[in-house]
């Protein structure tokens, strides 16, 4: 069975980036993937999605509408704005911190059956650089039912993409986002 | 286990295979979505044994690539479909003519269209200049049929276009990589007048010549591996064009349906005998396609020379839209309502989300030109601004809206002609970016100069194409490979051409600015304001570590709005009852302190 994928937030929020770990991460467990990516106007403030599809029996990179089986978010509007690409049954992971609108969370709330609202602000905080926020998004998702690639090979395909000196505070990212799923969020 | 295997984008995948085809010149002019091609070729080849260069348009890409071709070396040369409308003088002529080394042409085509002005089919094109097209389904075809288009351009001495579209060239997928080729070099433009100098003694011939090789194509297209008739045992038939086979597979594995799919990827000439292969297993047939209904059409000629009894479905039928991108949902919908099925995405509902309007980055020089010239304007009766292709049409978009019209490239200056000849008494300016003025912008100048008109041209120059991903133009200073070479100066090009009013100003000194615009707005007479500085996104990676420190804070904001309401800025937001810096955003080019008419936003340093 096919495993669909999207990622959603804001320009600068690392959607290409982590689409780019997890399509490596697929090539190096020996699946088949693709992904598409739509960030026309990423540098000027505009929302940026990707879709990863995992398995040999999807065809085009863009997942078509009820069938995705996971969608995680940085913002809680462009996590809201893709619900239609959703299977009934599937997992939604939005990031919230304080500023988020609270309507928007009680639409989710009341929209979707497996939804983990996480403040990765707030899992990262003993970690000084808020661009680690995307490696505990990805330390998170990776322990979810399901989630078709082996942690170790994700967390290797993002370490390798890193440059050598943010290795360390990314493991140690990826590594507090692991360990949040055992606590109740 | 994955020896060779990649993760690529359409456009990596096919720089890659231009490489493996052994390319000696390699052209462009940047443009949605294939502007990764030709940056890629530099990545891979390290500039090493090609020539890779950012042309100044797409006219002039192609003839050097046509140029090179002609030396017996092989050459490709990328644009989107605007460019080529550009191009396409060139193009038909290079057709008759002929090549000699292979000639690709890789054309991003952008049905939706999401970053261009119009939706051309590029097929049209293709059909128009008599040449072959080819249309990629997945990444490892868009690597693979860049060489099959090399052989195929030289086995019958035609260019091949390569027609892809974003979700090919933006798109990453799993591609399998050949080796690299060395280079042919042994350059030689063997003199052949009869073929060469294309002139109406020749042309007749040469016409005929092109004729016989269409004919020739489709045959070898019939027997080709390019296209394949996939036979699912069913009456039922669908003829999937280039990517759009994908949708069709998706939304038959979803519908869990049976139908007979031809994936055709030779989509100019369509060869007959493969459509003639679907017609004799088939009672309907779909046509889905991105775009144009020109499959659909060839194939419905065919179908009546057959006397063929089913029905021929798609765009010309209205089973699918004639507008936008097309997806797995659409071409389920169109399969369901054919086949009398219940289509399961009918009830799926799209949230209703508030569409993310793009603006000017925060310190764009743009947004400081744009407020000088509207602070100058406003105090005129009336006023048209007329803009042009590049990061600064953003600046339409409230609460800026910064220009009324914005055409093609390099149209601005001809379409304020066109206002000031047509009589309309209201002042004219014309808007155009440093890479558009050098791309067609210098011609519509000179014409302007030449006649005498009375308007005001604005260059918005900020040293690069910057929409694009910042590519190098004649102004920059160095090439595709980041080799140093001559500027052009567009001060000393302006003057020459005999413009008596002629101004260089700095976008972050608002006064300054203001000024030469003024001064500019009340000249009788052809007026050019140059407004330099560079790019903020490139500017602000060059921040002096000293200026660190420096940070722009609001101090005493009497909540006038003026710097929200005309300037704009994404660094500046209201809370609280005030306006605040967002100091994340900032890029601390101090303008919006010289906006603020109460000087209520103040230049501090972190040590305070």
């Amino acid at each position: 069975m096919d495993y669909n994928i999207i990622i959603s937030g804001l320009g600068g929020d690392g959607v290409i980036f982590l689409s780019k770990v997890i399509t490596s991460a697929a090539l190096n467990q020996g699946v088949e993937v693709k992904c598409y990516q739509n960030h026309g106007h990423a540098k000027r403030g505009g929302s940026v999605v990707a879709h990863i599809r995992i398995g040999k029996n999807s065809f085009s990179p863009m997942i078509p509408f009820a069938t995705a089986d996971l969608l995680f978010s940085f913002e809680i509007n462009e996590g809201a704005r893709y619900l239609h690409f959703l299977k009934d049954e599937a997992m939604v992971v939005v990031h919230h911190d304080r500023g988020a609108d609270s309507a928007q969370i009680a639409h989710l709330k009341s929209s979707i059956n497996n939804l983990s609202i996480i403040d990765l602000t707030d899992i990262i905080k003993s970690i000084d650089d808020p661009n680690t926020r995307n490696s505990a998004m990805l330390g998170f998702i990776i322990t979810l039912d399901r989630f078709p690639l082996k942690s170790s090979i994700c967390k290797d395909a993002l370490l390798m993409v890193l440059p050598k000196e943010k290795r360390g505070i990314n493991d140690a990212a990826f590594e507090l986002g692991r360990r949040a799923k055992r606590q109740k969020i | 286990m994955n020896l060779g295997r990649k993760i690529l984008t359409g456009n990596e995948a096919i720089a890659h295979g231009a490489l493996e085809a052994g390319i000696g010149v390699a052209t462009s002019y940047p443009g949605t979505p294939v502007s990764e091609v030709l940056k890629n070729i530099c990545v891979y080849s390290k500039c090493v044994g090609v020539r890779a260069e950012w042309s100044v348009n797409e006219k002039m890409a192609l003839e050097v690539a046509a140029g090179a071709s002609y030396a017996g070396v092989r050459a490709l040369c990328s644009m989107k479909h605007l460019g080529l409308n550009t191009a396409l003088d060139s193009l038909s002529v290079i057709a008759y003519t002929g090549v000699n080394g292979g000639l690709v042409l890789i054309i991003g085509d952008d049905p939706e269209p999401t970053s261009s002005q119009t939706a051309v089919d590029t097929r049209y094109h293709a059909i128009l200049s008599k040449v072959p097209c080819l249309e990629p389904a997945n990444g490892q075809e868009a690597k693979d049929f860049v060489l099959e288009a090399f052989e195929l351009s030289e086995k019958f001495k035609v260019p091949v276009i390569i027609r892809i579209t974003p979700m090919i060239a933006h798109s990453i997928f799993i591609v399998k990589l050949g080796k690299k080729l060395k280079p042919f070099r042994n350059p030689k433009f063997i003199k052949d007048p009869d073929r060469y100098v294309c002139m109406p003694h020749n042309t007749k011939m040469l016409h005929d010549q092109l004729n016989q090789k269409e004919e020739k194509i489709s045959v070898f297209f019939a027997a080709s591996k390019f296209n394949k008739l996939e036979l699912d045992n069913a009456k039922f038939s669908i003829l999937a064009s280039g990517f759009s086979y994908n949708y069709v597979k998706d939304a038959l594995n979803i519908l869990g349906l049976k139908a007979n799919v031809l994936k055709l990827l030779t989509t100019n000439p369509i060869p007959e005998q493969t459509i003639n292969k679907l017609i004799s297993v088939s009672e309907n047939i779909l046509v889905v396609e991105e775009l144009e209904p020109i499959a659909e059409g060839f194939l419905s000629v065919v179908a009546q020379k057959r006397g063929f009894k089913g029905k021929i479905l798609g765009k010309l039928t209205k089973h699918i839209p004639r507008v936008g991108e097309l997806n797995a949902q659409i071409v389920a919908g169109a399969i369901c309502s054919i086949n009398g099925k219940k289509n399961p995405f009918s009830k799926i509902k799209i949230p209703k989300m508030p569409r993310t309007v793009p603006s000017l980055c925060a310190g764009c020089p743009h947004r400081s030109s744009y407020y000088v010239l509207h602070k100058v304007l406003r105090k005129l009766k009336g006023y048209n601004a007329i803009g042009d292709r590049g990061c600064y049409n953003v600046g339409a978009h409230p609460p800026l809206r910064a220009i009324d019209a914005c055409l093609c490239m390099g149209a601005s200056i001809g379409i304020g002609y066109g206002l000031v000849a047509a009589g309309v008494k209201e002042k004219t300016v014309a808007v155009i970016g440093d890479s558009t003025f050098f791309h067609s912008g210098i011609t519509a100048l000179i014409n302007a100069v030449q006649h005498g008109i009375n308007m005001t041209v604005l260059i918005l120059d900020n040293d690069y194409t910057s929409m694009t991903g910042h590519q190098p133009n004649p102004g920059t200073g160095f090439d595709a490979c980041g080799r140093k070479v001559n500027i052009i100066n567009i001060e000393k090009l302006v003057k020459s051409l005999g413009v008596k009013y002629y101004r260089r100003a700095d976008p972050y000194s608002l006064k300054a600015a203001e000024k030469a615009v003024k001064g500019a707005i009340e000249f009788k007479g052809l007026s050019v304001v140059h407004m330099k500085r560079e790019c903020a996104l490139v500017s602000q990676k060059k921040i002096n570590p000293q200026d660190k420190d420096i940070k722009y804070i609001v101090k005493g904001c009497r909540l006038c709005m003026h710097c929200i309401n005309t300037f704009a800025c994404p660094a500046l937001y209201v809370e609280n009852g005030t306006v605040k810096i967002s100091q994340w955003k900032c890029i601390k080019c101090g303008v919006c302190a010289q906006v603020c008419p109460f000087d209520a936003i103040k230049r501090m340093n972190k040590a305070w």
